[in-house]
């Protein structure tokens, strides 16, 4: 057999198979989207473990030094910037224009 | 003929102690792992239907469906993460691909994610199978048939 039947006997071959092109698929979450749950739309955090301020501002803002934006938006409830707990929920500010 | 006894002599000491150091290196504890953003998220539950409730857990069960139905494939899941991501890959009979989808959500706690999948103009009938995985890994692949 040549290359070109070999060809067209695959060619035959995916043919035969099931068209799934008109597929039509979605999905959705009792879960928040990740993506809504950015910096940009001042929305709340759950400290996990391993966390620190500088490691949560790093996530959501993508820039670590920005820390202090979370502290100060939640004060209250953090007494030292330097000790959170796993299962805080921390508001998140929005991020900051032009970083 | 001393001098190299001697100096074969050197030669054993030196890799005695070359095995020695690789002796410790083996025994030397391996750091624990970083905790990773998904490190607290698992699925505990997937499960397929032909319909989903407003809790997006599946309503109606099935593992055998009719052409024109919608196939719904629900995925509960525990803990929490700022970022998961969650994908279900559907594949007829020898694995042709018929559908891929993806969703990354922010979990909080227990919290149950759907994927469902229609045809406008049928399913073919057949084995299909659905593999759902947690930011790339493999963690359950249910089998379902539609019956033409």
């Amino acid at each position: 057999m040549g290359i070109f039947d070999r060809f067209k006997v695959d060619k035959e071959k995916k043919k035969a198979k099931a068209d799934f092109s008109n597929v039509k698929s979605g999905g959705s979450s009792t879960a928040a989207p990740a993506e809504k749950k950015d910096a940009a739309s001042g929305n709340t955090y759950t400290v996990q473990a391993g966390d620190s301020l500088w490691k949560i501002s790093q996530k959501l803002y993508g820039d670590g030094n920005q820390w202090r934006r979370i502290y100060e938006a939640n004060k209250d409830t953090i007494k030292d910037p330097d000790v959170i707990h796993p299962g805080q929920t921390f508001t998140i500010p929005a991020k900051a224009e032009g970083k | 003929m001393k001098r190299c006894t001697v100096l074969l002599a050197a030669g054993l000491l030196i890799a005695a102690g070359c095995g020695n150091r690789e002796a410790d290196t083996g025994a030397t504890e391996e750091p624990a792992p970083a905790p990773t953003a998904t490190a607290g998220v698992e699925v505990t539950e997937v499960a397929l239907g032909k319909a989903v409730g407003a809790d997006k857990a599946v309503s109606e069960a099935a593992t055998t469906f009719g052409p024109t139905d919608t196939i719904y494939v629900s995925v509960r899941t525990e803990g929490a993460a700022p970022s998961a991501t969650l994908a279900a890959r559907w594949t007829f009979e020898d694995g042709q691909v018929v559908d891929e989808s993806s969703q990354t959500i922010a979990p909080t706690g227990p919290e149950v994610t759907e994927f469902h999948i229609s045809k406008p103009d049928g399913w073919p009938a057949g084995a299909y199978e659905v593999v759902i995985s947690l930011d790339g890994e493999l963690v359950e692949t249910q089998s379902f048939t539609v019956e033409g």
